[in-house]
């Protein structure tokens, strides 16, 4: 049904377009297929925009189910055993509340901790892959040539603070590298509007490619 | 006939992905002459010479919208710096 009403519909259409002059013709040919791509590019843009609201609330969920599993139970353990030595000792209506109160408070926090690094190695986590942004980076429309060198120059120009830095030949402090380097990742964020989905993903992935800088070998 | 079959071609010139975003030669330099920190005035330089020398190394000369004249020097090994021309 919906293809005869779409061919009822073109063959109307190009009834009527054919008593139209040629110029207007085109001009209508052109302007309809201006809106086909866009209507075509729409949901593209949209899934790239759920894309990027989706990772970002999956990270959210993540940390919201580490929260969780640091819980009151990872003490559980230890909790017991200090009951159990209470309950030797002499009682005291009034003083063993508080005490026990105070312990299973800080056996819980000794607990939660331990509990949550444990979480969090075995947490499964978005692997933070710097060759796949570069590469991105390097593709993207959304930046010239000239000004993906100029980027690469100052990036080259932060390396070299960083080794200078590492190897204490200036007085300088790692604030100022760190502030060198929000600098250019600010640089690059501002130069990549066009391109939200990367702009995103270099955002959420800044203090990842920090350390990774912290770390590159000289 | 005829007339459908220029109406249907010219739909399908008009469905022709473009970029949103593609950047223009003019725009990427203007855009490396303010990275530099050097005001420019607009978004786009016009007067674009560029000359290439043995070595690889490529010089280009070109006017902002404020009128002044730049000269960025592009080296073999990928460097930028950008120096005003007076």
């Amino acid at each position: 049904m919906n293809t005869l009403q779409f061919a009822f519909g073109f063959a109307t259409m190009a009834n009527m377009v054919m008593r139209l002059s040629v110029v207007t013709r085109m001009v209508i040919a052109l302007c309809l297929g201006m809106v086909l791509q866009l209507q075509l590019a729409a949901p593209a843009l949209a899934c790239a925009d759920d894309a990027v609201k989706s990772r970002e609330s999956a990270l959210v969920v993540q940390q919201v189910v580490e929260d969780a599993h640091s819980s009151p139970l990872n003490g559980g353990k230890d909790d017991e055993a200090k009951m159990a030595d209470d309950t030797v000792k002499p009682p005291h209506a009034k003083s063993q509340t508080k005490p026990d109160a105070d312990t299973s408070r800080t056996e819980f926090k000794a607990g939660s901790k331990a509990g949550s690094k444990e979480i969090a190695t075995a947490s499964i986590r978005p692997r933070f892959d710097m060759d796949a942004l570069i590469a991105r980076l390097k593709e993207s429309d959304a930046i010239g040539m000239f000004t993906k060198l100029a980027l690469r120059s100052d990036a080259l120009d932060l390396m070299d603070l960083v080794n200078t830095w590492k190897h204490k030949a200036k007085k300088i402090s790692l604030q100022e590298v760190r502030s060198r380097y929000d600098g250019l990742v600010l640089k690059v964020l501002a130069l990549l509007d066009d391109d939200p989905a990367l702009s995103g993903d270099i955002s959420s992935a800044r203090e990842e490619i920090w350390q990774s800088l912290l770390e590159v070998k000289t | 006939m005829k007339t459908l079959m220029m109406f249907a071609m010219l739909m399908v010139v008009g469905m022709t992905p473009v970029s949103a975003y593609a950047v223009t030669k003019a725009e990427d330099i203007a855009t490396t002459i303010m990275l530099r920190g050097q005001p420019c005035g607009g978004n786009a330089v016009s007067g674009i010479s560029e000359q290439k020398d043995a070595a690889g190394n490529t010089v280009i000369k070109a006017t902002c919208p404020n009128g002044k004249r730049y000269r960025v020097d592009v080296s073999a090994s990928g460097r930028v710096s950008v120096t005003p021309i007076q």
